[in-house]
């Protein structure tokens, strides 16, 4: 009798010749027997049964959901397409559909359809919430929450990657669904083991942006399945997603930025020509880094490189011109978005407005975005943690004060105010420090055609 | 635990090697942890904000910064901070924002930042300067140090030395560690951390005594990853504890980088301190087999026998029967849980390739008869006092009912 245990993310399967060649396994020297990632369950299952061998399945430790989908809301016909091909896909794959046109919705409609315990993975503490409301009410049950401190496990059950990738070894047999939401952070060596470790026969990624700038999607295949749906922004703007523009602000330098910002630049690119190092090479960075760390000047030149950033990205002259947005929309509800924290904390202090970044604590994070909903709130500050994750239709307007050049975080950053609601025009501000090579990352993050095509409007204009 | 950024490592090849604090150098690590203790103690009552920009402010070479950062972790480790009313900030903020936006809205005039804070402030019988500087008083820069138990500048160094052999391994995908220990109870102390620790191995016994683990986790057998690396640096203080202890590890140091070995040998010192030694109840059988004075010769055994996929046995004592050679391995079980009774049954069922006697006390409720149909093993359970004669009696038993031991490997299949 070959038995099937789930041990610690991977299957341990004993009772087989050693000579077997199941799917998946490798013999292991260490038990004497044949072991598999937990992914590979439904394969060997399937072989097991193919080959008419007993076997005592021992791993799976998952149920038949007993609870129904309740909500009675009809899908729209893109997520009906994209559920029928999930099931032609035998139940594994990939749906891309832009933030804000109901990605979480099709993630309900898959794990009603499997009818399986099931498992959603997110990257924030504030997804989490909006997917522990959503199932709450979409199957009108209790809900499991693993991550913030939380670790309740549940036939539905909501985890961060983190969590995931910390636990899935002692979780990962209980659930026959598992719905990676926002996958392309899947990929990675640590995250990916998520997948790895998890014996879930069924798997559903939701992503608007599953292309990675390392090229690391191409695994998403083995650990989830294939892209079977995908349809883009400009395709659905308009009717299922807000109408919108995009306004690109130059922003000069206070003359004494100017100076400060020529003086800090100057001393980092003398200690890059000095050395050797290219920064457009795949190693430049971590090699300006080591070489920064080996000298009094190197030390100099580091410093003077995160001045100079410090100054393209939190200008003085960028907080006045958000002031005067500010104004301009002080009857919109309006995001936030900076690089780091200590610009997005600088915000509120000087506009008196919230702020959410890792730091601040969920009951504040869900009154912040509750009285944001609500219109208690018009303005939300934020670093990153809200890339991902505020689900609120109300926000028109979205300043990006500072970003990295990821394509994925401009678009993200663009999809928190695409919710549709009648009526509404969104617009996102990006403000650039013109003459710093702010401009140059700006470029790189607005490759996508959300920026680019004609639906959109773009315009530069100069304070 | 350090971080990489505390770590002074030098690439020599594939080698991850630890650079040495000696010389001028430990001289002035001992300096720089005095200073740091003492600018923390100096900060008490303060926040972390400024504890952290007074230790930016001690001057530092670049040679000398991940020792100055590493230092300071480990006194940031030993101090206490106590953070400000998280609720009291909040609603604060609350307060503060609350008026902000409706103000914003509201009035037709330019935003008033100031006076927006005024009139909060006067509300809460405060001024506008401290409600400011209440307003994030909750954030981790503002909490504040109350307690720092920074140990001597000595003792901090030698901290920070043992710290840095953890903060590499926990970035180790697999240990290979090759140990000898004293005493069959300190190997059955590493064995039971490596079993807590969800961790596999490989044991195999080196010609010059002692045996070489290969450790790593489940799913090494397919990828080599990291995940275990906590486990993997939370095992070294067991490993530590043997005698005898030379480490390598594949590290994943650099965050794309190749494999890197490490290799780590602690000094003698380190071993000794942990010693191990015969448990009483042990060294008291032994005792009583050589007060008999029969043909039998007792010596403490110095075996580990692994049955991978089921687990270790441990012997305590090897009786050996001087007119034919014959061995017998003996395991005091004595008190332990039955749940230990019951592995060494599986273990002696699916064979060892040795003849075994386990001896247990009573009061575990075992019966003698479990392993009455085994040919290698046997239960010996003893009421009170273990009887070194009636011990002897199971182990001439075992060998005349005993046939020829069969190889490990074929009965492990």
């Amino acid at each position: 009798m070959v038995v099937l245990r789930f041990a610690d993310g991977t299957l341990d399967v004993q009772g087989l010749p050693r000579e077997a060649e199941p799917p998946g396994c490798e013999w292991d020297p260490r038990t004497l027997g044949f072991r598999a990632p937990a992914r590979a369950y439904a394969e060997l299952v399937l072989w097991l049964r193919k080959s008419g061998l007993a076997y005592d399945d021992q791993a799976r430790a998952y149920s038949e959901l007993e609870s129904k989908l309740v909500l009675g809301r009809a899908p729209r016909p893109f997520q009906t397409e994209a559920l029928a091909e999930f099931r032609k896909a035998g139940g594994r794959g990939i749906v891309v559909l832009p933030t804000g046109s109901g990605k979480s919705h099709v993630g309900v409609l898959a794990i009603d359809d499997r009818r399986r315990s099931a498992l959603v993975v997110v990257p924030t503490l504030d997804l989490v919430r909006q997917w522990y409301d959503l199932l709450r009410t979409s199957f009108a049950t209790e809900v499991g929450i693993v991550g913030g401190g939380t670790y309740e496990l549940r036939p539905l059950t909501v985890t961060t990657y983190d969590s995931a990738y910390l636990h899935m070894q002692h979780f990962g047999a209980r659930f026959g669904t598992v719905v990676f939401d926002e996958c392309h952070h899947l990929p990675g060596a640590t995250y990916e083991l998520a997948a790895e470790l998890c014996l879930a026969p069924f798997r559903l990624g939701l992503s608007a942006t599953p292309e990675r700038a390392d090229g690391r999607e191409a695994v998403l295949g083995r650990l989830i399945g294939p892209i079977v749906y995908r349809r883009d922004i400009v395709e659905l703007a308009g009717e299922y997603l807000a109408e919108y523009a995009t306004e690109r602000v130059s922003i000069e330098l206070s003359p004494e930025e100017r100076a400060e910002f020529d003086v800090a630049r100057k001393i980092y690119i003398d200690f890059l020509r000095a050395s050797g190092v290219r920064l457009g090479s795949p190693s430049g960075w971590s090699d300006f880094l080591m070489r920064a760390s080996r000298s009094e000047a190197g030390v100099r030149a580091l410093a003077a490189y995160r001045r100079q950033r410090e100054l393209a990205l939190a200008s003085g002259q960028k907080l006045e011109y958000l002031g005067l947005l500010l104004e301009r929309h002080r009857r919109d509800r309006v995001l936030i978005f900076t690089d780091d924290n200590a610009t997005a904390y600088a915000v509120s202090r000087r506009f008196l407005v919230p702020v959410i970044t890792h730091q601040t604590k969920i009951r504040e994070r869900s009154e912040i975005l509750q009285k944001f909903s609500s219109g208690e709130y018009g303005v939300v500050a934020t670093s990153k943690v809200l890339n991902e994750g505020v689900d609120v239709p109300e926000a028109s307007v979205a300043v990006v004060i500072s970003g990295s050049g990821s394509v994925r975080e401009h678009v993200q950053r663009l999809g928190r105010v695409l919710r549709r609601r009648e009526g509404k025009q969104a617009i996102l501000y990006e403000l650039v420090s013109s003459g710093t090579g702010e401009g140059s990352t700006s470029e790189r993050r607005r490759a996508h055609s959300a920026y680019r095509s004609a639906g959109a409007r773009t315009s530069d204009a100069e304070p | 635990m350090l971080s990489p950024e505390h770590v002074r490592v030098r690439r020599s090849g594939g080698e991850l090697q630890l650079l040495a604090l000696k010389g001028a150098l430990r001289e002035r690590a001992l300096v720089l942890a005095g200073e740091l203790a003492e600018v923390a103690r100096a900060h008490l009552g303060k926040s972390r904000g400024e504890l952290e920009a007074a230790w930016e402010g001690i001057a530092v070479s670049p040679r000398e910064r991940k020792l100055s950062l590493g230092l300071a972790k480990l006194v940031e480790d030993a101090s206490e901070f106590e953070s400000g009313d998280a609720e009291q900030a909040a609603e604060l903020r609350r307060d503060v924002f609350a008026l902000a936006a409706q103000k914003r809205t509201t009035d037709a005039l330019v935003f008033e930042r100031d006076a927006i804070l005024a009139e909060v402030a006067t509300r809460r019988g405060t001024t506008a300067a401290a409600l400011e500087a209440e307003l994030y008083a909750d954030l981790r820069s503002a909490q504040r140090l109350i307690a720092c138990q920074a140990p001597a500048a000595e003792a901090l160094v030698s901290t920070y030395e043992r710290a840095q052999v953890q903060a590499i391994l926990l970035r180790a995908v697999r240990v290979v560690a090759d140990v000898g220990c004293a005493s069959a109870d300190a190997y059955r102390a590493l064995f039971r951390q490596l079993k807590f620790r969800r961790l596999l191995y490989r044991v195999t016994p080196l010609e010059t005594g002692g045996y070489r683990l290969e450790i790593d986790g489940p799913f090494s057998l397919f990828q080599s990853v990291a995940k275990y690396g906590l486990e993997l640096a939370l095992l070294l203080p067991a490993l530590e504890a043997c005698e005898r202890l030379s480490l390598r590890a594949e590290v994943r140091w650099a965050h794309q980088g190749r494999p890197l070995t490490f290799a780590y040998e602690p000094s003698a010192r380190a071993g000794a301190e942990a010693k191990p030694r015969a448990r009483d109840e042990v060294a008291e059988l032994g005792e009583g087999l050589r007060e008999l004075g029969n043909d039998w010769q007792v010596e403490p055994a110095e075996r580990v026998l692994d049955l991978p996929g089921v687990g270790v046995c441990v012997p305590d004592l090897v009786l050996r029967r001087a007119s034919d050679g014959a061995v017998v391995l003996v395991e005091v079980l004595g008190f332990w849980s039955r749940a230990s009774v019951w592995q060494r049954v599986e273990l002696a069922r699916k064979g060892l390739g040795e003849r075994l006697l386990f001896v247990v006390s009573s009061r575990l409720r075992v019966s003698e008869d479990v392993l009455e149909d085994a040919d290698e093993a046997a239960l010996y359970v003893y009421k009170g006092r273990i009887n070194p004669r009636t011990l002897l009696r199971h182990a001439e038993r075992l060998l005349e009912l005993g046939g020829p031991l069969p190889r490990r490997a074929e009965r492990a299949r």
